[in-house]
Parts: C-alpha cells; structure tokens; sequence
C-alpha cells in the first residue's frame, strides 16, 4: 500500500511540476538549505559556554519543529496532493491508510532539506564520544519521522476545529498565540547574546523547556550518552520512538472523521445588518463589498485567516508586558494590517472559478475590485486604528503617535492595493471552495505569497517613515505630524492606483484567469494560454528539473560557498565539506568546482524548464 | 429468501437545525434494479452517502448483504462499489494511471489492475483522452472515470448517485447495457436520478424520497399504480404545477 501510494504521489508531483512552480521550488529550496545549513554550522559551532552550543541547537531544532507544525497551517493547508477523500472507499483500515499516508509525508522537499538539517545532529555528537556519535546516525531519521508525524496530526486538528465558527475564531487565537510566542522567543535570545548572558548559556528555565520539548530530546540523549546515563538516554529514544507512533494512531481516528463528517457553514442570521443593507443599496461597489463581507464572516478559512491576522498582533504586542515591557503596544494595529494583507492577497483564488460571474457581466470589473477593496478596508481598518490608539495611549510615548498613525494610514491604504494587485497579477490557484472537502485551510500553494507580502507590504509604508523619520531628527513636531498626511496620501494613492491597475488587467485578462483557477486550458485557446502555469511539462523532463531543483543546492551551497567561505577565514572545521578533508592544493579547486557544478545544474534546471515553456507558445 | 443487498434502517441525519434523512428506511432486494428518485433537496444524496459510508449518521443503520457498513466498514466497503456526489479525484493523474492506482490499493495484482483499466476505458469510450489529466476531463468524462473507479474491483453492489448527467447519449447506452448485465448476473444496483423515463426503463423497483422520507417504496408497477411514475411522482412529493408561470419580463 505505501508502495502504490508512493507511486502515485510521484505521478501526481510529475503531473505538476510546470515552470512557475519549479520557480517557487527553487526559493523554497533556497530558503530550507540556507536554514539546515545554519543548523549544522550551529552544532558544530566553537561557542564560549560548553551548554550554550547545546542549548542553542535544541532552539533551532525546537524553531524547525515549530515551522513543521505551525507552517502548513497559514501557509495553504499543508501537502494535499493525494487526498484521504479519494481514497475513502477503499477497503483499508484506517491505521494502515495513516500509516500510509505519513510515509508518503516524506516525499518532497521540505523533509529532504529538514534531514538535512537533522544531519546536524550527528555534527552535533561528534565530540560526544563514540556511543553518542552512532546514536546519532539513528536519531536523525527519528527526528525526521517525529516532526513529520505531528506535522500531520496538527494540521488534521486544525482541520477539523476549523469547522464552526467558535472554534474557527478559537483555533486561529491558538495558531498565533503559538506563533507570535516563537517569534518573540527569538528576541529574547537576541536580547541574552546582546547582553553577555550566553556565556552561562541561556536562562535556566528556558534551557529546561526547550529540552522538555520533543524537538529536544534527541539532544538530552546525546547529552545523556556523554555523560554515561543510559536510563535517561534510552528513555528520550523511546520516547522518540513512542510519540510519532501515538500521533498517528490518533491521526488514524481524525482520517476517519474527516471523511465522514462535514464542516457546519452558517447561513444568515435573524440579526438584521444595517451596514450590509446600506452598502446593498450604494451601488455595485457597495454591493460587491457587502457580498465580500458576508463571505468574509461565513467562509470558514477566511473568518479563520482574519481572527489569525488579530490575534497575531495582540500577543505579539502583548507577550513583552511579561517582562514589564510595554514599548511593542503602539504598534498592534500596523501588525494586524500587515498580517491581514498577506493573508487577504489571493481574493481571487479563495473564490475558485466563481469569477465567471464577474466576466460575463461587462464593465463589472471595476466595481469587483473596488468592491472587495472597501470590503478588506471595513473588515481591517477600524479594529487597526482601534488597537493603535489604544495601545498608543497605554504604551506610547509622545513621540510614538505621529509615527503610529502615520505608519498606519499608509499601510491600510498599501494594503488594500496590494491585495488587489497580487490578487489579479499572481492568482494562486486553490481548490474550488465547494472542493475544499475535509481540510477547510487548503487555500493551494500561497507559501510564497505570503512571505512576499510580508517584505512588500511595510514597503508602502517607507516614504510615511522617512518623513516621521526626518520630523524625529530635526525635532519639528510639524514635520512628524506631516508624516501622518504623508501616509493617508500614500495610503490613498496605493489603493487606488493599484486596484485600477488590478481590475484594468482582470477586464483584459479575465478568460486567462479563469482559465488557471480552474486548471483547464479549455476557455481560452490562444496567445495568453501558454504563460499559465499550467504548461505541463513531460514527465522524465519534469523528473529531471525536479532533481536538478532539489540537489543544486547541495554542491553549491554546503559543499562549495560554505568551505571556501571556511578556508578564507582559515577555520579547521571539517565537517561534511568533502573539499575540508583534502590536502591544500586541492581544496579550492575542489570547492570552487563543486559551486560551479551547482550553479550549473540551477542554469540547467531553469533552461529546460523555460525552453519548455517557448516551446508552447 | 436472500439477505437484502442493502437494508437502511431509521436513517437520521441532521445539518444545523435543519433535517436532512428522517428516519428513513429502506430495503433493496439482490439482484434489484432500484431507482431512488425524489425532488432537489429531498434526502437522496444524503441517504446515499450515509449508506456507503462517506457521512456519519446521526442514527440508524446500514447493512450491505448483511453487514454493518458503520460498525465494520471494511467488509461492507469490499462488496461495494460507489459513485458519488461531486467526487473527489486525484485531479493530477492520467484515467489510466488513476484506475490502475485505486486497483492496486483494492489489493489487485499489477497486471489485473492494468488489464481491467485499459477494459474499462475501452468500454467507457476514455482510451483516446489516455493522456490527458482527470483535472482537464469534461463532466460527463468525469462520471465515466467514476464509474470506471467503482466498477474495478467487481463489487456486488453498485450505488450510483445520477450516473447518467452530463454523460453523452452514446456512452449513456454503453452504460445501461453494462448495468443489465451486471442485474442479470446477479448484481444489484442502486442509482439515483432525475429523469423519470430512464428510470421507468431501467428500474425493477424504485422508491420516492420527500423531505428526507421515504414517500413510496416497491417495484415499479405497484409505485406507478397504473398511472406514469412521473405523474405518481407529482401526485407523491405533493407539487402545485402551475405550467402557465413563467418570468413576467422574459421575453414578453
């Protein structure tokens, strides 16, 4: 059964790989590596305490742990490429379907970069002595099998708590409670290492916990085998092994529910809505804003994203008044915005092939885009400013007002254009929302999306800053207070220019649109087809830019950059670097080659998958 | 007397306040040719999900030959074979490589597995779109590759939700004859449709579902009473037909 499932999983994966998604593997490659080997170089690291070099792995390892948990879950929904859905009526039971499904888990490439990463653990051990070291080689595949199996299980109860509207909203606090606490977590370590606490490692309890956590145990246990304490060595391995077991035996029984249960969407209240009946009767904007805002609190995966959005920048803002710091509160509002942007940035997508409604009603464009524009402005901008003020009043100094509302003013205002903008020009396609099925957060492949949201969205708001900046500077409180008219104007413009920009490109390229949301090329034969992302390319071509995309990094980055960079600060670290372990005159040569032999298989990789697309047109 | 190929017993099942299945049941004789039919919204979709397996009631039972399909589902999963409502495909496999996929899941031996697919999709009219995506299938093709799906391991009965929508009139024949014959050989088919004259012609037995309850039940003759079954229908689910309505501004 895993054998068949794996295959089709390859098939599926083949079927898919076109020129834009080989792109976003590349970054996401990129990105992982950069990461693992940072990981690595962290293990291996000569660090002034000996239980700081522990304490700061187990962080990272707690860090990739979290990104495995938390990352599928606003990040589109996790691997979805087979379904437990389509295999539903399949006699199997369900342990061996989970079962199933957690070793297929392991194709891709994040869990190829994540053991990777893991390599580090044997790094790690290698001064440890030589129980530890063998342990090591055992530990990395575990810690590999640990976070995927919870990866899993966590992305299956998110699934499910996202089935009503109280545990949408509630499920949405947990996700950014959980993440914003990381987030500042790594403050807090910034804070340690600038403040010379590292030389007696890290705060005692925060030691403790991270080694309390899963992610930390394969450390106890190399520690405990330095040591010679089997019993607390062989009970971290049990406990290795035990808990990706439980997680998917309890996975197995949520499988089960998922395909037998349906989601309970909320149809209108008896409350009557004065706002949406007023915006019903201004027009088709208004009527397009109010359709929006009914969808916005009745679709699961969007009541979902918004309260996420919320939530994130309250504890975010709120976790340092543990410490008697209330310094982060002005700046709840512009958090919430620009969380709410990245997760607003594929409107269109989130509404599946429902766009047909829009283009076979000409001249409607204008008044979809404006429309869902409003819609985005009423759902964000009032609790922005109200957590801006408040947490201003509560937090802020005299000088924080302009800079808070100024930085505001132009992000509500660049938000609302971006999410437009992003949404026409780079349309990620997502299931149909009526496809969705058993995992409400597949919202397709938006990783990239996001991330680039967060860096361009607090773009809009430089020109605001530079003036506040200017105002700070000179001392003119004119000037500083200038910065807020600054923003609403850049704000403005933003989202007007944008939207035109957006609904311009929807009336022109509207077909095109609908054509890649719905993943068939049957709409539209013609010039425009081929730039979809849907120009499929044949499988042992397909196979052969996958692999080129996954492994290029490894000769160009761990075994060429990373040794010459090693060599050029003359350090005797040796490692996994192939080119370290030989004699002088050939470890440059070595290096540099391997750096070119990545760079050419990255140049390889593109050019056939581009040549490809030429082809097409 | 045979076990009935499927007993539903005090079938439940609600969504919000509203109830879908209400205490429904039903019983399919083996070897039946058994139409569900009944009005949008009335409960078919529902039941017969409930009864394959695919949504959790809320009460009641289901029995495929005798087998609890909720209790111990994968004896009961075994004997059946389902098209479903607004299936769930791989969309991003070929309908060869779906169907031999799902074969060698049901335990087939590769090369049964690819031997009944290449038949199916011969039988179903799909060879020639042998290398095209499920995502990139019409609607009819779709129904035809869900069929093909729930025939592949040679169940004994078949439930089949609309079977015939969207599916070309040629291809729709192929199925019909295919269906006999299964009947004929001793199988049992439950289908659901709209299309009264394909039911009269098909179906031995029928049933007429109505706000989640069974409003008739029996072979066709005794539901018909001597009249149409679409004019038994009418009469059953109650309907004020009014065929002089029509829109005040269209085409007027």
């Amino acid at each position: 059964m895993v054998g068949v499932l794996t295959l089709m999983k390859l098939r599926v994966l083949a079927h898919s790989t076109s020129g834009a998604r080989a792109g976003g593997l590349f970054l996401g490659a990129a990105a992982g590596l950069t990461l693992a080997v940072g990981t690595i170089m962290l293990a291996g690291a000569d660090l002034p305490g000996p239980a700081l070099r522990g304490d700061l792995f187990a962080a990272a390892l707690a860090v990739w742990m979290f990104g495995w948990l938390l990352g599928p879950v606003y990040t589109g929904g996790g691997d979805e490429s087979i379904r437990p859905e389509q295999l539903a009526l399949i006699p199997l039971p369900p342990r061996r379907v989970a079962f199933g499904f957690l070793a297929v888990s392991f194709i891709g490439v994040g869990p190829l970069i994540s053991l990777v990463a893991f390599s580090a653990l044997v790094v790690y051990a290698a001064g440890l002595g030589l129980a530890a070291f063998t342990a090591a080689l055992v530990l990395v595949p575990l810690q590999l099998v640990l976070v995927v199996a919870l990866s899993r299980l966590m992305l299956a109860v998110m699934g499910l708590a996202v089935r009503s509207r109280p545990s949408a909203v509630l499920s949405a606090l947990i996700n950014a409670g959980v993440n914003a606490t990381l987030n500042q977590s790594w403050v807090l370590i910034w804070a340690a290492v600038q403040f010379g606490l590292v030389d007696r490692g890290l705060p005692v309890g925060f030691s403790t916990l991270l080694r309390v956590l899963p992610s930390g145990w394969a450390v106890v246990c190399l520690d405990a085998l330095a040591r010679g304490d089997w019993p607390l060595a062989a009970a971290t391995g049990a406990g290795l092994v035990a808990l990706p077991v439980a997680a998917v035996l309890l996975w197995s029984r949520l499988l089960v529910r998922r395909t037998t249960t349906r989601p309970a969407h909320r149809g209108p209240g008896r409350v009557r809505t004065p706002l949406l009946e007023r915006l019903d009767r201004a027009g088709p904007v208004g009527t397009v804003a109010a359709k929006e805002l009914r969808t916005w609190s009745r679709d699961l995966m969007r009541l979902h994203l918004r309260w996420f959005a919320i939530w994130f920048g309250l504890v975010y803002t709120l976790w340092p008044l543990a410490i008697g710091w209330a310094g982060l509160l002005p700046w709840a509002g512009v958090i919430v915005v620009v969380m709410a942007a990245a997760t607003s940035a594929n409107l269109y997508g989130l509404d599946g092939t429902a766009l047909w409604l829009t283009l076979v009603d000409p001249g409607r464009t204008r008044a979809d885009v404006r429309g869902r524009q409003v819609a985005w402005l009423i759902q964000v901008a009032p609790v922005a400013v109200a957590l801006t003020v408040a947490g201003t009043a509560v937090g802020g100094g005299a000088w924080t007002w302009p800079w808070a509302l100024a930085l505001l003013a132009a992000l509500v205002g660049g938000g609302a254009g971006l999410i437009a903008y992003t949404s026409v020009f780079f349309l990620v396609p997502g299931p149909e929302p009526a496809r969705r099925g058993g995992n409400p957060l597949d919202a397709g492949n938006i990783f990239g999306q996001v991330l680039a949201m967060l860096v361009v969205v607090p773009v809009t708001a430089l020109p605001a800053a530079g003036v506040a900046l200017l105002g700070d500077r000179t001392g003119s409180p004119l000037l500083s207070w200038a910065a807020v008219a600054v923003g609403l104007a850049t704000g403005g413009a933003c989202t007007w220019w944008l939207g035109r920009a957006a609904y311009r490109r929807l009336g022109e390229r509207g077909p095109e649109l609908l054509a890649r949301m719905s993943g068939g090329g049957t709409v539209t034969p013609g010039p425009g087809r081929a730039a979809s992302a849907r120009v499929k390319l044949p499988p042992r071509r397909a196979a052969v830019v996958m692999f080129l995309c996954v492994v290029c990094w490894i000769p160009l980055f761990p075994q060429g950059l990373v040794p010459l960079y090693l060599i050029w600060r003359g350090s005797d670290t040796r490692l996994w670097f192939l080119a370290l372990h030989l004699a002088d005159p050939f470890r440059v040569p070595v290096a540099a080659a391997m750096a070119l032999l990545g760079v050419g298989m990255l140049w390889l990789g593109t050019v056939l998958s581009r040549s490809r697309r030429g082809a097409a047109t | 007397m045979r076990t009935p190929a499927l007993e539903i017993t005090n079938l439940g099942k609600r969504f919000g306040d509203r109830t879908a299945v209400d205490d429904l049941s039903l019983r399919v004789p083996a070897g039946a040719f058994f139409g569900l039919v009944g009005p949008n919204g009335a409960g078919k979709t529902t039941t017969l999900s409930m009864a394959v397996g695919l949504l959790r009631p809320d009460s009641g039972t289901v029995r495929v030959e005798g087998l609890d399909v909720w209790a111990d589902p994968i004896p009961a999963r075994t004997r059946l074979g389902v098209l479903p409502d607004g299936l769930a495909l791989p969309e991003r496999l070929t309908g060869r490589e779906l169907l031999v996929f799902l074969g060698r899941l049901r335990g087939l031996a590769p090369p049964v597995a690819a031997a009944r697919a290449d038949e199916l999709l011969d039988i179903l009219d799909l060879a020639a779109a042998e290398r095209t995506l499920v995502i990139d299938y019409s609607t009819g093709m779709r129904k035809k590759i869900g069929l093909a799906a729930a025939l592949l391991h040679g169940p004994s009965l078949l439930v089949l939700d609309e079977p015939f929508e969207a599916v070309d009139p040629v291809s729709a024949l192929t199925i019909r004859a295919m269906l006999r014959q299964f009947t004929a050989a001793g199988g049992t088919v439950v289908l659901s449709s709209h299309v009264m004259a394909t039911v009269e012609q098909l179906c031995d037995h029928v049933a007429v579902v109505h706000r989640g309850r069974i409003a008739a039940a029996g072979p066709l003759d005794q539901v018909r009473a001597g009249s149409t079954l679409e004019q038994r229908f009418v009469g059953l689910v109650g309907a004020d037909l009014d065929l002089t309505r029509s829109p005040s501004w269209l085409a007027s």
